[in-house]
């Protein structure tokens, strides 16, 4: 990483991440589980253009580039790992959603798209 | 309560597909998952189709069902086999469990006929997810007064 991606990792990132983060469960495939703490952007549903226009809820989410306290870049599987969370504000019951895009690695954060 | 017979074509091809893969129809806002080996059953135009109406009293009304099978291909990051072979399997094993009925093509009795159409390739513009569309021609008919009633 580049120094600014250090320091923006280790300083700013997870004063953003105790002010606006949650917890959420990652469900690395084939491993063991882990809480870890995103900022979350609930979207608007967007249409699932490829497989027949199907409505779906989304979100993208902005963890630690870390395999301890946020999902490592280098240990994501989006094609297999899930994402543990609330789709709405409010729900009391989370939902298991996958991972689709990882949108940028960068900063010593990880963002991901999530459906 | 009782279906039209179009609904009830499209009930019978998730419940065929159904036996050998997760099959989803859409809610509003879809509550499924597009995750590897999961379809997506859903429906185009309904058109008519006047080379199987025929007259009586009431006359039988002839249609044409544009159904269609999406199947999500998305193996792992690390998965070292070729995406299009995901995408074989799948075209073909929907094809295989859509037909896999006595007289698969008339659904029960409810139509005429089931046109084989094409095997469409999708791939997300985000390059997330792929797959194939089975696509079908369904061919019935019901009564001019009454979409609910199959006519032979």
């Amino acid at each position: 990483m580049t120094v600014f991606a250090d320091h923006f990792a280790a300083t700013a990132f997870p004063g953003l991440l105790s002010l606006f983060g949650e917890s959420v469960t990652y469900w690395p495939f084939g491993r063991a589980s882990r809480t870890i703490t995103a900022i979350i952007d609930r979207s608007p549903p967007s249409v699932f253009d490829a497989a027949g226009n199907a409505v779906l809820p989304t979100a993208v989410m902005q963890v630690h580039n870390s395999a301890t306290s946020g999902i490592s870049s280098k240990e994501l599987d989006s094609g297999a790992d899930e994402i543990e969370m609330f789709l709405r504000v409010g729900d009391t019951v989370s939902k298991r959603v996958t991972i689709m895009p990882t949108l940028s690695q960068s900063g010593g954060v990880t963002q991901l798209a999530v459906v | 309560m009782s279906e039209p017979i179009v609904e009830q074509i499209m009930v019978k091809l998730r419940e065929r597909v159904q036996e050998s893969f997760k099959a989803f129809r859409s809610t509003r806002v879809a509550t499924w998952m597009p995750k590897n080996q999961t379809t997506h059953i859903f429906q185009g135009n309904l058109t008519a189709n006047d080379a199987i109406s025929c007259p009586g009293n009431p006359p039988a009304k002839g249609w044409t069902l544009e159904a269609a099978v999406a199947g999500i291909a998305k193996p792992s990051d690390r998965d070292t086999v070729p995406i299009d072979t995901y995408k074989n399997r799948l075209g073909a094993d929907i094809l295989n469990a859509i037909t896999n009925a006595t007289l698969w093509h008339n659904w029960d009795g409810l139509a005429v006929n089931t046109d084989m159409s094409d095997v469409e390739d999708f791939s997300g513009t985000d390059g997330s997810a792929s797959g194939v569309i089975v696509k079908l021609a369904i061919h019935f008919r019901v009564s001019e007064n009454d979409q609910y009633t199959a006519r032979a």
